[in-house]
């Protein structure tokens, strides 16, 4: 008789934390004590955006080739480009494009997404066509693959929701859900998507190489909350070779766990890589990925290839994934808060420094939060930001250049209804 | 030297603008500072870095206060930043720095003071959920004191509803484990020889 205990613990629990919380007395938390404090963060955001000192950017010379993502698996590496200019102590050295402000009610409107994007049930074809996604919940993630085939990840917002995974193929009907965990990624050349199973193992589907259609691993990264975060490879069948980004969570210590779960069943923890987790990898070994919080809050990022030191570290910002032809990695504010980043940046590794850097404008009235990004090709970026009460999506050139790719709609702060094919959040 | 008409006029209206502001987030401030410190407390287990943490939330609350302009989803923003903070990185590593030593002395000063009648369930029940870890603790809080629904813990904390199951399967499990005598006092009794 499980249910009864089940009733009888939750009972218990909340009889307890009720009973401990209302033991605590009110606290005289004033506003001038909230105001003190955030001055002190906006005055770190501001120092890590304006005079990040010289020792919190280290731009190394590669002495390994650059990497690329699988899809640029057979062209050769290029060769690494050499530190052309000091050792940067502000972001104004280390820009060498672009640092404008992102405001979004100054910038024109450009093309729409390059792939098709949903907002609130309805898939926006990169023609202009729309149609119904059919989905039995909301779509929380989706991933577009080469031939058409739309995968979604989609979270029911009810009392009994659950993440499920629902496959709409050319001309068909979207399929029935099946339970998923967290996370969904694709490759470079859009063949597979990979997500988390309801039991942790790494799922996914194929149009094209010997894991043609719905596919599983058998490997299994150890650890709670699994959530795929990237995948490389073009073939995940048996003896395929792509290689799959799994975090996890340590049951006993809390801390996150990277592994690359791969088609033989291996399930291999990454470690020694100077990496508290990682966020992405490319098909060549390069690795982009947390090496440190700070004690104000901020973080630094690293990326590293195994057995060798990162070759890039920076506490300026919080690098996030490469580009498609893994020459870029997009960045967001060193310092996030619940709803976004109010800075986003993409860093060549070739080590020049970084190709763009918009802050939020300090005019309160129109700051913005960028909440997802996606690399829309090899050299722009697509995110959802955040401004006036709107949500839109802009593109990024690395050239500098910003332009509105989806114009704005109405929307909540906390969670952004546009959702981007392949975004990272 | 006077400022021209017009920029008096711009200034007044800026400084205008800015009171009714902080007289706004002063209001909300003051209305869910005891319930965002509860939760805070029950997710940190000690006062002092519960207060750290609600101030931090509200400050960040602050900085973000004009781009927040549906005011009905405000509760539900802040509870997102306080929980975040609360389980980002950076905490774990400070908290094992800067309180490993003083930890005794916190718990002694700041444990809050209960007049209520107690059957020994209630600490017991704290005590495990203290030892849990950082996301599991996350997850116990906001069900069953904050009492929200499976899918809304897992929109707070950005994992799915299958992690928000298996978070609360499993701390179900150490709490069963680790204080089964005074979750089913019967089957102790029943066991107890004497």
């Amino acid at each position: 008789m499980s249910q009864p205990e089940y009733d009888d613990l939750a009972t218990q629990l909340t009889r307890s934390l009720t009973d401990r919380a209302d033991a605590l007395s009110a606290t005289p938390l004033g506003l001038a004590e909230v105001r003190g404090r955030a001055r002190s963060i906006r005055r770190r955001r501001t120092a890590t955006a304006l005079v990040g000192a010289a020792a919190a950017v280290a731009l190394l010379v590669p002495t390994v080739a650059l990497a690329q993502h699988s899809g640029g698996g057979s062209a050769p590496e290029p060769a690494p480009a050499p530190v052309t200019r000091p050792t940067p102590s502000t972001r104004a050295e280390l820009a060498n494009a672009d640092g404008a402000e992102l405001d979004v009610s100054k910038l024109s409107p450009g093309a729409p997404p390059k792939l098709g994007y949903e907002v609130g049930g309805t898939y926006h074809e990169p023609g202009g066509a729309t149609s119904a996604v059919g989905t039995t919940a909301p779509v929380e993630r989706m991933a577009v693959l080469a031939d058409g085939t739309l995968v979604y990840l989609t979270r029911d917002q009810g009392n009994a929701g659950s993440t499920q995974i629902q496959i709409a193929t050319p001309g068909a009907a979207v399929s029935a859900p099946t339970e998923a965990g967290d996370g969904l990624a694709v490759n470079t050349r859009r063949s597979l998507a990979v997500w988390m199973s309801g039991d942790g193992r790494v799922e996914g589907y194929a149009v094209d190489g010997t894991s043609l259609g719905a596919f599983s691993l058998p490997g299994k990264a150890s650890g709670d909350s699994p959530q795929v975060l990237a995948v490389t490879g073009d073939d995940c069948g048996p003896g395929g070779s792509c290689q799959v980004l799994v975090r996890t969570t340590d049951p006993q210590t809390g801390e996150n766990l990277s592994w690359i779960v791969t088609p033989d069943g291996g399930a291999q923890q990454q470690s020694g890589l100077g990496f508290q987790s990682l966020s992405d990898m490319t098909a060549r070994g390069a690795r982009v990925g947390l090496t440190g919080i700070r004690h104000d809050g901020t973080t630094c990022s690293g990326i590293a290839k195994p057995a060798r030191p990162p070759w890039i570290r920076t506490c300026l910002d919080q690098l996030v994934s490469f580009s498609p032809d893994g020459k870029a990695v997009s960045a967001i504010a060193s310092q996030t808060d619940g709803a976004g980043s109010t800075d986003l940046a993409a860093y060549d590794i070739g080590g020049r420094g970084v190709f763009f850097d918009h802050p939020s404008p300090a005019n309160p009235d129109q700051q913005m939060t960028v909440q997802t990004l996606v690399w829309e090709d090899d050299t722009h970026l697509l995110a959802t930001v955040y401004q006036q009460g709107r949500w839109s999506v802009v593109r990024f050139g690395l050239d500098g250049s910003m332009e509105v790719a989806v114009p704005g709609v109405a929307g909540d702060i906390a969670y952004s209804p546009i959702v981007l094919p392949g975004e990272r959040s | 030297m006077d400022r021209p008409p017009e920029d008096r006029t711009g200034a007044t209206a800026v400084a205008e603008r800015r009171t009714a502001r902080d007289s706004d987030f002063a209001a909300y401030l003051a209305a869910r500072q005891p319930s965002l410190l509860r939760t805070a407390y029950l997710l940190t287990g000690n006062r002092h870095d519960a207060e750290d943490l609600v101030q931090t939330a509200f400050a960040k609350l602050y900085l973000s206060w004009d781009k927040v302009r549906d005011r009905g989803s405000i509760d539900g923003y802040v509870r997102r930043i306080l929980v975040n903070e609360h389980n980002s990185l950076w905490r774990r590593a400070w908290k094992r720095r800067e309180h490993a030593a003083d930890d005794v002395v916190l718990h002694a000063l700041e444990e809050p003071h209960h007049d209520l009648p107690d059957d020994g369930v209630g600490p017991a029940l704290w005590d495990v959920v203290q030892t849990l870890p950082r996301r599991a603790r996350a997850v116990v809080v906001l069900r069953y004191y904050e009492e929200l629904s499976e899918a809304e813990t897992a929109a707070v904390l950005g994992i799915s509803v299958g992690t928000v199951k298996s978070q609360t399967s499993r701390a179900h499990a150490a709490l069963r484990e680790r204080a089964p005598q005074i979750l089913n006092p019967r089957t102790s009794e029943e066991d107890d020889p004497s």
